[in-house]
């Protein structure tokens, strides 16, 4: 009898923790789902940023205390790390707390469909008017570091012009990227697989060219100088902006691309080549490789909210 | 064949008169016009050459052959010349008017005098020949231009309730109806010789009216196609606006234009749908039947008729549509030029096309002019614009003069008159708070300021001019009026009005106003003083009378204070009243002024994006967008109400700040712009308040403004001139600088003046901040004295003359009849 209630208390405590289990949330996120890895790396945002409604509000009266908040959000694949920082017109609007701060978002992950999201605010005071009312821009900046990992399977065709190969498990083709990889720069396409003949003649090196694009609404700056746009100076001819950092892999082998830091314009392509040490022997016959390239960047938003200061009549 | 022989004898006919009139007038002039009567004679009768015979009177002609399809210019010229009967009728009419300015004083009857006299010319019509053999008149009945313009004649003579000003405005009405057309068509001929197709306007124009369809005759289409929309216009924007009246109105203009140009006239019954007429004008129904009937019988008439075309015809459209489009950005803003444009063009649009698809298209273009036309009428009557007002009557009557017919844009000129007259002299007995009472109100508002603008015509030209030069040469910083203020800041004067409507020797002449002001928080004084002066002599001081904060019998001036809103009823009187027997004023005209000074201050901001130069220039080259995300990317400086407007500008934002100090900042062109009615007599002074790390340098320009000095916020505070707009100064914020005239009360404003400030880096760190793109506001206050003055012309009368003439003056003088 007792074993038997015994077995039955258990099986309850069993039950609520598997339940319990299903209930973990963390704070920000909505119920663990897991989600298939392509699914993560898509689309073309990073951290977003919005003002939130009412906060500032859109009309204020002189000499009253005010909310200015932003919520960010990390609606990427990678996780992020930057500052914030609120730009007010000090002459009428004053604020008792420092305008900036750092901050960190995770982003999406199998167990975290849904990336990190933070409220900051800053408390304001509207200022005394002569005017009737007062018109007054607020601005917010965010810049942060960030990342793009896309991974592609490509078919590798090792043969050369004298040598060409018949079995045909794959066909090489140009593929067109559309939809992003889970961050506001993505490589758009990627071009045939070109094979470069080496010293030795029954190995080649496969030639891959990239094109990268900022698909994002913000500004990309330099991943390590990021925080420049954002409270820091830059100064003169400092070139900072559109600097993009590519790493790729093929088959887990490094490529060397050229140019390794990119600089983004409207038509920026990257080209990668396995190294001569890691050529392909020409025996091994068509294949379907893994390719993996990373993004490394900074990324700058910004956003204005136009607020109304009324004199108190 | 009886018919043909008919109409022979009627070409024959006209050849005969137009001869004679060659004979008796002898000059080359009135051969060339008997000449086209020939032509269009024989044309009309048999359609070829025609021979010209000489008169049996007076020195013979040359036979002259001619082609049919040609006219002289000389022809055309005087086919516009008035017509006797015409010039009688006038001439009748204005004797008539001017016994009724003279005899009859009782507004009821001067009333129902012009009732009379319409009904008289309603009644030519009635009266056929006998009414046109007594005054040698053609038959006129039938042309609404001419009803028109002895009415508007009338009117102005009633009205004006000064027979000098009267006769005079009559006199000059008279040239432009008479003459007008002539002068009009002779510029149309030099158009036409300009654009090289003269032989091809002699061509349309060569042929007879009679041959013509009745919708594209210039004599019939034209002149109802114009007198239906300015009705529906004006009706639709006055009495249109009281339900009822509105619907009547609807159904008769409706019924009119059935007649005239057939079922697509029903159109017009659309305007029921709203029976408070607001939209009215957005269905201008009688316009586009009157375009679709014409467009039709056009259509018809080119395929039987191919004929060469003038393009000054859609030049001068062309023109109406850019005059439209330009003066709708001036009073309503882009945005409501092409929300209007889209909701009115769109809507007529789809009704015309559900209506007839075929002419749909083709009617797209010139029906959106006069939707456009019809909506700025309407919202420049809607937001009191008086100045938009006189721009359009000024653009539309001459336009349609040129483009249409002569006597098109004479009747728009005269009916727009007749209104406005009426709106001006009878707008009192209306209740203000009725909606007709409401419209009129505008109306009578906006006339009067339109006289008083056109007054001031030549010198206000100049102005504009000078300004537009301004801005286009980048040497005017605009501004905005702050919209979202509710408070209309400022002074304004009312006219002076006579408080009796005649004045004579034996009292003073006395005229008030109402001065209305509005402050914000510092109260406005304002110095009023009345002067009189009597032709050219040099003007004396008159009394004043008001809630005055002194006495003006001891100063002869007033000093009044607004306090938020207030209104003060200001009198000016001539004199003291006269001792027995002493005459106080000489007979004759004179003017009366009143004066009003007062201080005043313009505060305008600016808005100034500010990002580190290095990270621009960069985002520039990279062709990104450094003010991504906002949404006010190049902002205008916003400047209070009042009579004087002060524009900043800073070139292209964002502007690109170098961080070391002595560097140059960007230059700030501050435009101080007089856009009252009065005159700047002096600039106070300017303060001129800059964000922190940014200095001024040196200015430029200014004429009379002295070097800027640096101040600080104490230091202001301490200036009794400056304190009050020195109350929000912060040292920690701003740099402050004042700027001096140079010598005071030297020289008025004129129209503006533009300084410009060049800036200093003082601390780069501190003007940028940690954002990206900092937001800092430039702010100037401009203190200064505006004078706004009120002036009226009066006529003062010997009282025995006076009472003699209308057999008075045993009752008013009873002294003088004993011994």
């Amino acid at each position: 009898m007792s074993g038997k209630w015994l077995s039955s208390v258990a099986f309850v405590f069993a039950l609520f923790l598997l339940l319990s289990c299903q209930q973990v949330t963390q704070l920000g996120r909505s119920p663990v789902k897991q989600l298939p890895i392509a699914e993560i790396h898509t689309g073309t945002q990073g951290v977003v940023m919005n003002f939130v409604d009412g906060a500032p509000p859109a009309e204020v009266f002189e000499k009253n205390r005010f909310e200015i908040a932003i919520e960010v959000e990390n609606k990427g694949a990678s996780n992020a790390e930057g500052v914030y920082v609120f730009g007010v017109p000090t002459d009428v609007i004053s604020v008792d707390q420092v305008v900036f701060d750092s901050f960190k978002l995770e982003g999406k992950s199998p167990f975290a469909p849904v990336g990190e999201r933070k409220r900051f605010v800053l408390v304001a005071t509207a200022g005394e008017l002569l005017e009737e009312h007062f018109p007054a821009t607020i601005t917010a900046n965010i810049c942060y570091q960030y990342s793009t990992k896309v991974t592609q399977v490509i078919c590798i065709k090792p043969e050369t012009a004298l040598r060409r190969e018949t079995r045909e498990i794959c066909t090489p083709q140009a593929k067109g990227l559309s939809g992003g990889q889970g961050g506001p720069v993505a490589v758009v396409s990627i071009d045939k697989p070109l094979m470069s003949p080496t010293r030795d003649q029954n190995a080649v090196v496969p030639v891959i060219t990239l094109r990268v694009q900022n698909v994002g609404s913000g500004v990309v700056v330099d991943k390590g100088r990021f925080s420049e746009l954002c409270g820091g100076r830059a100064g003169e001819g400092q070139d900072l902006l559109n600097v993009v950092k590519i790493d790729a892999k093929l088959s887990e082998k490094p490529l060397t691309c050229k140019p390794d830091v990119l600089k983004l314009a409207e038509d920026s392509s990257v080209t990668c080549r396995l190294s001569d040490a890691d050529a392909i022997s020409l025996e091994s016959g068509t294949y379907e490789g893994l390719l993996e390239v990373q993004l490394d960047y900074g990324y700058v938003e910004q956003k204005s909210k136009n607020i109304v200061i009324k004199k108190i009549l | 064949m009886a018919v043909g022989e008919a109409v022979s004898k009627v070409a024959s006919g006209f050849a005969e008169k137009a001869r004679e009139k060659a004979v008796e007038k002898g000059t080359e002039f009135a051969a060339a016009a008997a000449q086209r009567a020939v032509e269009k004679g024989a044309a009309f009768a048999q359609g070829k050459v025609a021979q010209f015979t000489a008169p049996s009177r007076g020195p013979p002609l040359p036979p002259v052959a001619f082609p049919s399809n040609v006219i002289t210019h000389e022809a055309s010229f005087s086919e516009h010349r008035p017509k006797q009967g015409e010039f009688m009728v006038f001439v009748l009419v204005l004797i008539v008017s001017l016994l009724a300015v003279l005899f009859v004083e009782n507004p009821l009857v001067q009333r129902l005098v012009i009732i009379a006299i319409a009904g008289l010319l309603f009644a030519e019509r009635f009266l056929g020949e006998k009414f046109e053999q007594k005054f040698n008149i053609k038959a006129e009945s039938a042309d609404p231009l001419m009803l028109l313009k002895l009415l508007a004649a009338v009117m102005i003579v009633v009205f004006v309730n000064n027979i000098f000003t009267g006769i005079v405005l009559v006199i000059v009405f008279f040239l432009i109806v008479l003459y007008g057309p002539q002068a009009v068509h002779w510029m149309q001929d030099r158009v036409r010789e300009i654009k090289g197709t003269k032989e091809g306007a002699k061509a349309l124009v060569a042929v007879p009216e009679e041959e013509k369809p009745k919708l594209l005759r210039a004599s019939f289409w034209p002149k109802w196609f114009f007198a239906l929309i300015i009705c529906d216009g004006l009706i639709d924007n006055t009495v249109g606006r009281i339900p009822g009246v509105e619907m009547i109105v609807e159904v008769v203009l409706a019924l009119i234009a059935y007649f005239l140009w057939g079922k697509a006239a029903l159109l017009q019954l659309l305007e029921l749908l709203d029976p408070t007429g607001f939209l009215d004008p957005f269905i201008p129904g009688v316009a586009g039947a009157g375009l679709a009937a014409r467009h039709h019988a056009m259509k018809e008439w080119e395929a039987k008729h191919p004929q060469p075309k003038t393009q000054s015809a859609m030049i001068f459209l062309l023109f109406i549509a850019v005059g439209v489009v330009v003066g709708g950005l001036v009073y309503m803003g882009l945005t409501g030029v092409f929300v209007a444009m889209i909701a009115g063009g769109g809507l007529l649009f789809a009704v015309l096309a559900m209506y007839k698809p075929d002419v749909g298209l083709a009617l797209m273009r010139t029906v959106g002019l006069l939707v456009g036309y019809f909506l700025l009428l309407f919202f420049l009557l809607m937001f009191n614009a008086p100045s938009g007002l006189v721009a359009i009557i000024a653009l539309v009557a001459p336009i349609a003069m040129l483009v249409v017919d002569a006597k098109a844009g004479v009747l728009v000129f005269s009916f727009v008159l007749l209104v406005g007259f009426y709106a001006y002299a009878y707008g009192s007995p209306v209740p203000s708070d009725s909606p007709l009472g409401g419209v009129i109100t505008a109306i009578s508002g906006g006339i009067a300021k339109g006289f008083s603008k056109a007054a001031a015509g030549p010198q206000y030209l100049e102005q504009a001019f000078k300004r537009q030069i301004a801005i286009a040469s980048g040497d005017f910083a605009a501004s905005q009026i702050d919209a979202e203020a509710k408070r209309d800041l400022g002074v304004s004067l009312q006219p002076l009005k006579k408080s009796e409507e005649r004045f004579f020797t034996t009292a003073p002449a006395a005229f008030f106003t109402t001065l209305k002001g509005t402050a914000l928080d510092k109260p406005i004084e304002i110095k009023a003083e009345c002067e009189f002066q009597t032709g050219s002599d040099p003007p004396a001081p008159a009394k004043i009378l008001s809630r005055c904060a002194n006495d003006p019998r001891q100063d002869t001036f007033c000093m009044l204070t607004v306090e938020g809103e207030e209104s003060y009823d200001i009198d000016c009187t001539t004199g003291e009243p006269p001792a027995a027997g002493e005459p106080v004023l000489v007979p004759g005209s004179h003017t009366i002024r009143l004066r009003a000074a007062f201080g005043f201050t313009a505060r305008s901001y600016l808005p100034m994006y500010l990002m580190e130069q290095g990270k621009l220039r960069d985002m520039r080259r990279r062709n990104l967008d450094p003010l991504e995300g906002f949404d006010v990317k190049s902002p205008v400086a916003t400047t209070t109400k009042g009579p004087v407007r002060v524009g900043i500008a800073v070139g292209t934002q964002p502007v690109g700040i170098e961080l070391a100090a002595g560097k140059p900042g960007p230059t700030i062109a501050v435009t101080i712009d007089n856009a009252g009615a009065g005159e700047v007599a002096e600039v106070t002074n300017v303060l001129l308040f800059m964000p922190k790390g940014l200095t001024v340098a040196q200015l430029a320009g200014g004429r009379a403004l002295g070097e800027p000095a640096k101040k600080t916020c104490t230091e202001l505070r301490d200036d009794p001139q400056v304190k009050e707009e020195a109350k929000l100064c912060d040292d920690k914020i701003h740099n402050a600088y004042l700027i001096s005239p140079r010598q005071r009360g030297t020289e008025p404003l004129g129209s503006f003046v533009t300084f410009r400030a060049y800036t200093q880096v003082e601390d780069g760190n501190t003007l940028l901040g940690p954002a990206a793109v900092t937001t800092r506001n430039i702010r100037v206050s401009t203190t200064y004295k505006y004078l706004l003055k009120q002036e009226t012309v009066f006529t003062v009368e010997e009282p025995r003359q006076a009472f003699e003439r209308e057999g008075e003056i045993q009752q008013v003088l009873p002294a003088e009849r004993e011994p």
